[in-house]
C-alpha cells in the first residue's frame, strides 16, 4: 500500500524518462552549476583551499561589524543627546527621530542579504525539483521498488514540498515581519507589533511542522545509518541546538543523519562535492549569523540605554535575521540528504 | 566649580524676582526673563565643547540621522524655554502653542529621514 | 556670567516700583503709569541684545 501510494505521488508531480545508469552523471552535472565548478576544487591543493576559505569567512565578518559599530554609535549619541534635554514631554518625538536615524541605518543591509538568500534558496529549490524526474524514471525502469526506494520517494517529494513552502509562504512573510517591525517602532502603537508576533509566530509555526515532517521522515530511514555518539558528536549537536533559532534541536537530532550523507557524498564525488557545497552555503550562512549577533547586541545596548522603541526594532530584525538562518540551515540538511539518497539509489539500484 | 557659580546666581536672581514680583509683577516677568537668557548663554558654552565632540563623532561614524537629532534637541531647547516662561507668567495657553509648533518643527526636520525609511519599506514588500 | 545684567533689571525694577508708588500716593495716577512704561522699555532695550545673542548661539550650536 505505501508502495503504491509512493509510486503515485510520484508519477502525479513529474513524470519523466530518465534511465537509471545516467543518475550519478546528471547528479554530478547539477552539483557543477553552482558558483565554482568540481574541476577548479579538484585542481586546487588542500592549504590554498583552506586560505581562500579563510578569506571568505573574513570578508563575511566586515559587513555586521561595521553594522554594529554605526549602529552604537548611533545609540550612544542619541542617548547622550537626549539626557541633553529639557523635561520628560520631549523625549517621545526625540526617540522618533533617533528611531528614524538607527532604524535606517540598521535596515540597509538587510535588504541585500535578503536578496541573496532569496536567490541561493530558489537555486536550492531548483535543484531538489530537478531530482523528481530523475527519480521517477528510476522508478518506472526499475520495476520492483525496494523499501529504501519507496523511502527515497517519500523523503524527495517531501523536501520539494519543504523547499515550495518556505520560499513561496516563508520568505514574505518575514519581510513583511520586518517592515511592520520598523514602522511600529516608529509610530509606537500598541496594535502593530501584536500584528508583528503574529506574523513571528506564523512563521515559526510553519518551520516547526515543516521540521516535524522531516524528522518524521527521517525516522522511517534504514539507509542512512546513524553515527555512533562520540564527544564530538554531543559537542556538535549541543552547539547546535542552542546555536541556531527554531530548527536547532531538529538540526542536531539530524545531524548524525547528515553527517553521514556527507560522507556518501564524500566517497562517491570525492571532496569537490563538499567543497562545492561549502562554497554554497558557507559564507552566507556566517554572514547571516554575524548579522544577528550584531543585531542582537545592539538591541541590548539601546536598551541599556533607556532606547527602548529602539532596542525593540532592532531585536525585531535580529529575529528576522534568526528566522533567516534557519531557513539557510533548513535547506542545507534538505540538499546534503537528498543528494545522498539519490546516488544512494543509483548505485544500490 | 561651575555648578556652585550657577546655584549662587540662580538664588540670587530668585530672591531679587520674588522682591519685584509683589510690587510690579511685569517686571518680575522682564527679570525672569533677564535670568534666563543669561544663564543660558552661559550654559550653552559650556555644553559647546560636547555637543561639537558629538558632531565630530557623528562624521567619524558616518550618519545622516544625527544631525537631524541635533537640531531636534535644539529645538526643543528653544521651545522648552519659551513654554516655561510662559507659563510662569501665567500665559498657559501660549505655552500649549509653542509646544505645539516645537514638535510640528521637530517633525519636518526629520522629513527627509521618514521618506528614506518608507522608501526602504516599500522596496522590502515588494 | 553677566550677573550685573540681572542686579541692574532688579535696580531698575526696585526704583520704578518706589517711583509708582509715590506718585500714586500724591495723586498722579497718570505719571506712575508713564514712569512704570518707561521702566519697562528701558529693561526691554537692555534684554533684547542679549535675546538676540541666545537665539544666535542656539543657532550656530545646533545647526538649524
Amino acid at each position: 500500500m505505501k508502495q503504491l501510494l509512493a509510486i503515485l505521488l510520484l508519477l502525479a508531480v513529474l513524470p519523466g524518462a530518465v534511465l537509471a545508469q545516467e543518475l550519478p552523471e546528471s547528479a554530478q552535472e547539477i552539483l557543477d552549476s553552482p558558483p565554482i565548478t568540481a574541476e577548479e576544487f579538484q585542481a586546487a591543493s588542500a592549504p590554498q583551499l583552506l586560505g581562500q576559505l579563510l578569506d571568505i569567512v573574513k570578508e563575511q565578518f566586515e559587513q555586521p561589524f561595521r553594522l554594529l559599530a554605526s549602529v552604537s554609535v548611533t545609540v550612544l549619541i542619541a542617548a547622550a543627546a537626549l539626557s541633553l534635554l529639557p523635561g520628560s514631554d520631549w523625549r517621545a518625538p526625540l526617540e522618533t527621530v533617533c528611531l528614524l536615524g538607527i532604524s535606517t541605518a540598521a535596515l540597509q543591509p538587510m535588504m541585500p542579504l535578503l536578496e541573496q538568500l532569496t536567490g541561493r534558496i530558489q537555486e536550492c529549490q531548483t535543484y531538489l525539483l530537478s531530482f523528481v524526474p530523475v527519480f521517477s524514471g528510476v522508478m518506472i525502469s526499475c520495476g520492483q521498488p525496494t523499501q529504501a526506494a519507496v523511502y527515497s520517494g517519500m523523503f524527495l517529494t517531501m523536501a520539494a514540498f519543504c523547499a515550495q513552502m518556505i520560499s513561496t509562504v516563508a520568505l514574505p512573510l518575514v519581510r513583511a515581519f520586518l517592515a511592520l517591525t520598523v514602522a511600529g517602532g516608529l509610530c509606537d502603537l500598541g496594535g502593530l507589533s501584536d500584528g508583528c508576533a503574529i506574523l513571528h509566530r506564523i512563521v515559526k509555526w510553519i518551520l516547526g511542522f515543516l521540521s516535524i515532517l522531516f524528522g518524521g521522515v527521517l525516522g522511517l530511514q534504514s539507509v542512512l545509518a546513524q553515527n555512533t555518539d562520540t564527544l564530538a558528536m554531543k559537542t556538535g549537536q549541543f552547539l547546535l541546538s542552542s546555536g541556531i533559532p527554531v530548527i536547532g534541536s531538529l538540526a542536531s537530532d539530524a545531524m548524525g543523519s547528515v553527517l553521514s550523507g556527507l560522507r556518501v557524498l564524500k566517497g562517491t564525488l570525492g571532496f569537490a562535492a563538499i567543497a562545492v557545497l561549502t562554497v554554497t552555503f558557507l559564507p552566507l550562512l556566517i554572514r547571516c549569523f554575524c548579522f544577528y549577533l550584531a543585531y542582537l547586541l545592539s538591541a541590548a545596548l539601546a536598551k541599556s540605554f533607556g532606547l527602548n522603541r529602539a532596542g525593540r526594532v532592532l531585536e525585531g530584525m535580529g529575529q528576522a535575521t534568526g528566522l533567516c538562518i534557519s531557513f539557510l540551515v533548513f535547506f542545507f540538511m534538505l540538499t546534503v540528504l537528498s543528494t545522498a539518497l539519490m546516488i544512494l539509489l543509483g548505485g544500490g539500484g | 566649580m561651575e555648578i556652585f557659580r550657577i546655584a549662587a546666581f540662580v538664588l540670587v536672581a530668585a530672591v531679587l524676582i520674588g522682591l519685584i514680583r509683589e510690587h510690579l509683577p511685569s517686571y518680575g516677568i522682564l527679570c525672569l526673563l533677564g535670568c534666563s537668557v543669561v544663564l543660558l548663554l552661559y550654559l550653552l558654552r559650556l555644553a559647546a565643547p560636547l555637543i561639537e565632540q558629538l558632531s565630530a563623532y557623528a562624521d567619524y561614524g558616518e550618519q545622516t540621522g544625527f544631525s537631524t537629532v541635533i537640531k531636534a534637541a535644539g529645538i526643543a531647547l528653544a521651545s522648552q524655554t519659551t513654554q516655561d516662561l510662559c507659563r510662569d507668567a501665567g500665559l498657559s495657553s501660549l505655552a500649549g502653542k509653542v509646544e505645539f509648533a516645537g514638535r510640528c518643527l521637530i517633525l519636518m526636520c526629520a522629513l527627509p529621514l521618514f521618506q528614506i525609511a518608507a522608501e526602504s519599506l516599500a522596496a522590502f514588500l515588494q | 556670567m553677566d550677573i550685573d545684567l540681572v542686579f541692574k533689571i532688579a535696580a531698575i525694577g526696585i526704583i520704578v516700583a518706589v517711583l509708582n508708588q509715590l506718585l500714586i500716593r500724591s495723586g498722579r495716577e497718570d505719571q506712575a503709569m508713564m514712569t512704570t512704561l518707561a521702566g519697562l522699555i528701558v529693561v526691554l532695550s537692555m534684554l533684547v541684545q542679549q535675546i538676540s545673542d541666545l537665539f544666535v548661539n542656539i543657532k550656530s550650536l545646533f545647526n538649524l
